[in-house]
């Protein structure tokens, strides 16, 4: 095995990644018997913030893109996510992160018999209007003759759930509330949705925008 | 000619039995690939290879078909080409099992270990892997030729893999283990045939000039895996033999601390050491020797001034002493003891094995079959495709020329619509000063833009 006589030097730029520590999925795939058809792979974020709770991947069909980095292509896999088996998935577009690790047959009995679960996130299902737009309401209902009850105070909360947690839809219920407050923060219970960081504290680490930072006014102000 | 220690006649053929191989199974397959009208072996390689040419790409059942037909050393590199270039697009996954199998067979065929271990090292660009069968005869063919290194270099795969569902393989393989532990020092490693190492690029062979950047949202973390990362002989020997002991831990027995202790003193350090050979007792001398050789490399790093006063010379000194305290010369070598074991085993396994192989060979056939004839039924449905399409323009053309004169009212009207587009663009009063490709360009754009008007109304 020779070293050729001149490398070019590469210079790699993006975003270091600090919270990772594994390989590319397909680094892994591909090293593996039929592209590790029937193993177990996790992710080393998910062991950091739910230690408890067994989340992982179970390969049922890998098509790698075998671009030059292994960073394309097509897995199809069973996902326990937080002890809850959400069905087969695919996953083929943030496989980017080297965060993966190979779970070993020996070791596969111990996340495969953790019945640890996600429990479900009981949110409110209504939430208390502003104090303004109730005063006008109770106004307007005195002027009409109308009654005003207390339930009026409220509307129904249709929750918004953002596309990361969409694959924990059925887990996420509503409840009628129990303890009614006019604040919207007292009727939440905040444990449930600092859940959804578990034990580890948000890392984001910003994807790679070309050009300096600038200000992009949102809103015309009228000069004084 | 019984030897004194009662072995028998039957120990020193410490290898597979010779119908393990089933050469005239794989023969077999010869029948099958001609039911597919190939031509011959040397012409579907090339034809496959033309097939690459240009950006273009082969189907897995091509590769397949070349990779089973070959039979001759000089088709070994253009198959492991083929491969190569499946392997690099994105019918990667397609690769079939039978592909893996018989290049892994070619090459054993011919004997040529550089590429084995050059294919077996690099399953990404290649992806090519032993499966049961291909790796008993891969062990097979190297223990017969005493090459323990390799030997030994085919079980790590074995372990990497995790494939250890079959007894009979897991004690050949820590059999080819042990018999490497026992060479001396000097031979115990992996060589640059069998095993690739990273090459770290000196600073001076750098090219600064020509400096490339290349972007990505996310940088990679170095991250060892200690599973696919290992390069070091010891560290894959040593882990190994761990992982054999843990899954052969019920046949083993009693043998299973001293190859424990064999794993620690390849890969721990010394406390680690200290412990798992006060847990060993009736160590055979194969084993001793080989700690004690490793504890001696241990003891050649520490500086010769105040040896005898360095706490980590002491330790080695309890350590060698304990060690030759639990030898015990009757205790034969732990090799010995695994052939023994695999002995009981062999016939059995070897049977579950070739059973299984044998109706795999018979699906991989039906499976090609079956793949080359939907490949050919697609290829002929394309064609069929493009002449009913050439019909189908033929005809409307038909239609044109025999419903002339009923869309008369139609084309005197795209005719007065062509003659005021030519009136607004000027067209007919010819301009002397634009030059021929300049007009030309012109009439071209102009004729462009027509078409897609007529395609959006």
């Amino acid at each position: 095995m020779s070293v050729p006589s001149a490398v070019d030097k590469i210079r790699f730029l993006g975003n270091h990644d600090f919270s990772s520590q594994g390989k590319f999925m397909w680094e892994i795939l591909c090293q593996l018997r039929n592209l590790g058809q029937g193993r177990i792979v996790t992710k080393n974020e998910w062991l950091q913030k739910w230690p408890t709770q067994p989340s992982y991947l179970k390969i049922v069909k890998a098509r790698p893109g075998m671009d030059r980095w292994l960073q394309t292509g097509v897995v199809w896999v069973e996902w326990t996510f937080r002890g809850r088996n959400l069905g087969i998935y695919e996953f083929s577009r943030d496989l980017h992160r080297s965060d993966w690790r190979l779970v070993h047959k020996h070791e596969e009995a111990e996340l495969l018999n953790n019945k640890n679960a996600m429990e479900e996130m009981i949110l409110p299902d209504s939430f208390p209007l502003p104090p303004l737009q109730v005063l006008l309401a109770k106004k307007d209902a005195q002027k009409n003759n109308q009654p005003f009850t207390e339930a009026q105070t409220r509307a129904p909360l249709e929750l918004s759930i953002d596309p990361q947690f969409a694959m924990l839809k059925p887990f996420i219920k509503q409840a009628p509330v129990t303890k009614k407050s006019h604040n919207i923060y007292d009727e939440v219970d905040p444990e449930a949705l600092l859940d959804l960081y578990g034990e580890k504290l948000p890392v984001k680490v910003e994807s790679w925008t070309p050009g300096p930072a600038g200000i992009t006014p949102r809103f015309h102000i009228p000069q004084q | 000619m019984l030897s004194r220690r009662g072995f028998s006649m039957s120990a020193l053929r410490k290898v597979l039995s010779p119908a393990f191989r089933l050469d005239s199974e794989w023969q077999k397959r010869h029948s099958d690939l001609k039911a597919l009208n190939l031509g011959g072996d040397y012409e579907w390689i090339a034809a496959v290879q033309k097939k690459f040419v240009g950006g273009g790409r082969a189907s897995a059942v091509d590769v397949d078909a070349a990779a089973c037909l070959s039979e001759e050393s000089d088709q070994l590199e253009d198959v492991l080409e083929l491969v190569y270039k499946l392997r690099h697009t994105d019918n990667a996954a397609d690769l079939l099992p039978s592909t893996e199998y018989a290049t892994l067979r070619l090459l054993l065929k011919h004997g040529a270990e550089n590429e084995l271990f050059k294919v077996l090292n690099d399953p990404i660009n290649y992806g090519i892997f032993p499966n049961y069968h291909s790796a008993g005869l891969l062990l097979d063919h190297f223990l017969r030729a005493e090459n323990f290194p390799a030997a030994a270099k085919i079980a790590t795969i074995l372990m990497q893999q995790e494939m250890f569902d079959h007894e009979v393989l897991n004690l050949l393989a820590l059999y080819a283990l042990l018999k490497f532990t026992e060479l001396p020092s000097e031979a115990r490693s992996f060589d640059e045939t069998i095993q690739k190492k990273t090459v770290v690029v000196d600073e001076d062979d750098i090219n600064e000039e020509e400096l490339r950047s290349m972007k990505f949202p996310f940088l990679k973390n170095p991250f060892f895996d200690g599973h696919f990362d290992l390069e070091e002989t010891d560290a894959l020997v040593g882990k190994a033999l761990s992982w054999f002991n843990r899954e052969l831990a019920s046949r083993i027995g009693a043998n299973g601390a001293q190859i424990d202790l064999l794993a620690t003193a390849l890969t721990s350090d010394l406390e680690a050491v200290g412990k798992a050979v006060a847990k060993a007792s009736n160590v055979s001398p194969s084993v001793a020797a080989t700690v004690k050789s490793v504890l001696e490399k241990a003891v050649g790093g520490i500086p010769e001034e105040g040896r005898e006063e360095n706490d980590q010379f002491k330790a080695i000194q309890t350590i060698s002493t304990k060690l030759e305290s639990s030898t015990s010369t009757s205790t034969p070598a732990l090799s010995a003891t695994v052939l023994e074991a695999l002995k009981t085993v062999q016939q059995a396994g070897e049977e579950a094995i070739v059973k299984e192989q044998k109706t795999l060979f018979t699906d991989w056939n039906t499976a090609r079959k079956a793949r080359a004839l939907m490949q050919a039924e697609r290829v002929n449905l394309r064609l069929r495709i493009a002449e009913i399409k050439a019909e189908i323009a033929q005809h409307e053309a038909r239609k044109e020329e025999l419903f002339f004169f009923e869309n008369r009212v139609r084309w005197e009207d795209k005719a007065a619509e062509q003659d005021k587009l030519f009136e607004e663009f000027n067209l007919n009063n010819k301009d002397e000063t634009v030059t021929e490709s300049e007009y030309a360009k012109e009439m071209f754009e102009k004729a462009l833009e027509q078409k897609r008007k007529q395609a959006t109304a």
